[in-house]
């Protein structure tokens, strides 16, 4: 599967199939992981990266910073077969995956239909998130 | 700043809980990830040391359904309180939507509280967040120990613009919802 999240760690788009894993904690982990080691991807790469991939014990996990500031996250499960022509010397080429098609499809809807700060939702929208808000957190104090 | 996805019609809000450390940020966390209905919200992540210290930052989702058309969802996060990791407390308030400062109520923790709210203050003017516009409440946590201050003196010390705050026991689940209550309906207030 594949996603976009911005700067601030929240997911802009998605695609692929998640199966088991949980797309929001994962992007969390994302950022976290991305943002911590962003400083030393230049230092590794000889400047060949700007960013940083990672790789994990039986999935990939690519990294890579992209337009408007947001961050493309691709994860791959190596069990799954995979032909020549989506490796390059060993290197995953991202573009060949079919989930990577589908981040591009809802980046593009993303593109298109806006991505920004929320205003004015209306006084209606308020009042029925307060009554979730009671519903959802009615621990008892 | 909440984010809303019209591609997707998402809006996500951030509320970070800071403080001290050993302060009770992540047991209000793990307080309302016991308590809140497990098809509201998402696993909690933590990142902690073999002594249970967080490491990097504490994580829950919880989702408050569609409301109006729009997939509302509040992501939770403590910051590591322990004064060297600093870098992962500012980062994690990037994109901040609303705070919930944890106090310490006992006196020998008064300076380390007051050190943290200075530590607040620094790390959102570097992002040139003011805090005076951004939801927020403290919560003057384990008042059930000895040696505790009266909730007076944490206010003279911690609250002099008079935020909401509230007295909490987050290990006993004191004061947890209500706190949490309160900065979230400021933030979906801020939407509107």
């Amino acid at each position: 599967m594949g996603f976009l999240f911005d700067d601030s760690g929240m997911v802009s788009a998605a695609g692929g199939n998640p199966g088991d894993l949980e797309p929001t904690s994962f992007v969390s982990l994302s950022f976290a992981q991305f943002a911590a080691a962003r400083d030393l991807a230049p230092e590794a790469t000889g400047g060949e990266l700007s960013r940083l991939a990672q790789a994990g014990g039986r999935c990939r996990f690519v990294l890579s910073s992209i337009f408007g500031g947001r961050t493309l996250a691709l994860l791959f499960d190596d069990g799954a077969e995979m032909s020549d022509d989506r490796r390059t010397r060993g290197s995953t080429r991202p573009g060949r995956y079919p989930d990577v098609k589908d981040v591009e499809k809802a980046a593009q809807a993303l593109s298109e239909a806006g991505a920004s700060r929320v205003e004015g939702l209306g006084v209606n929208w308020s009042r029925d998130a307060e009554g979730e808000i009671d519903r959802i957190f009615k621990g008892e104090d | 700043m909440s984010m809303i996805n019209y591609a997707s019609r998402e809006i996500n809000c951030k509320i970070v809980y800071y403080g001290t450390g050993l302060g009770g940020k992540t047991t209000n966390l793990e307080h309302v990830h016991s308590r809140v209905d497990p098809e509201s919200r998402g696993k909690m992540i933590s990142l902690a040391t073999e002594t249970d210290r967080t490491l990097f930052f504490d994580f829950l989702p919880v989702d408050l359904g569609s409301i109006r058309g729009f997939k509302t969802r509040f992501h939770l996060y403590t910051v590591p309180g322990q004064v060297y990791y600093n870098a992962s407390r500012k980062l994690i308030l990037k994109g901040v939507d609303g705070i919930i400062f944890v106090a310490d109520s006992q006196a020998q923790r008064a300076e380390a509280n007051i050190e943290a709210m200075h530590n607040l203050f620094e790390n959102l003017e570097s992002y040139g967040y003011d805090l005076e516009t951004i939801p927020f409440a403290i919560q003057y946590n384990k008042r059930d120990l000895d040696n505790i201050l009266s909730v007076e003196e944490l206010r003279e010390q911690l609250n002099p613009a008079g935020v909401p705050d509230f007295e909490g026991v987050a290990i006993e689940g004191k004061g947890v919802f209500e706190t949490l209550r309160a900065v979230s309906k400021l933030v979906v207030k801020t939407l509107n």
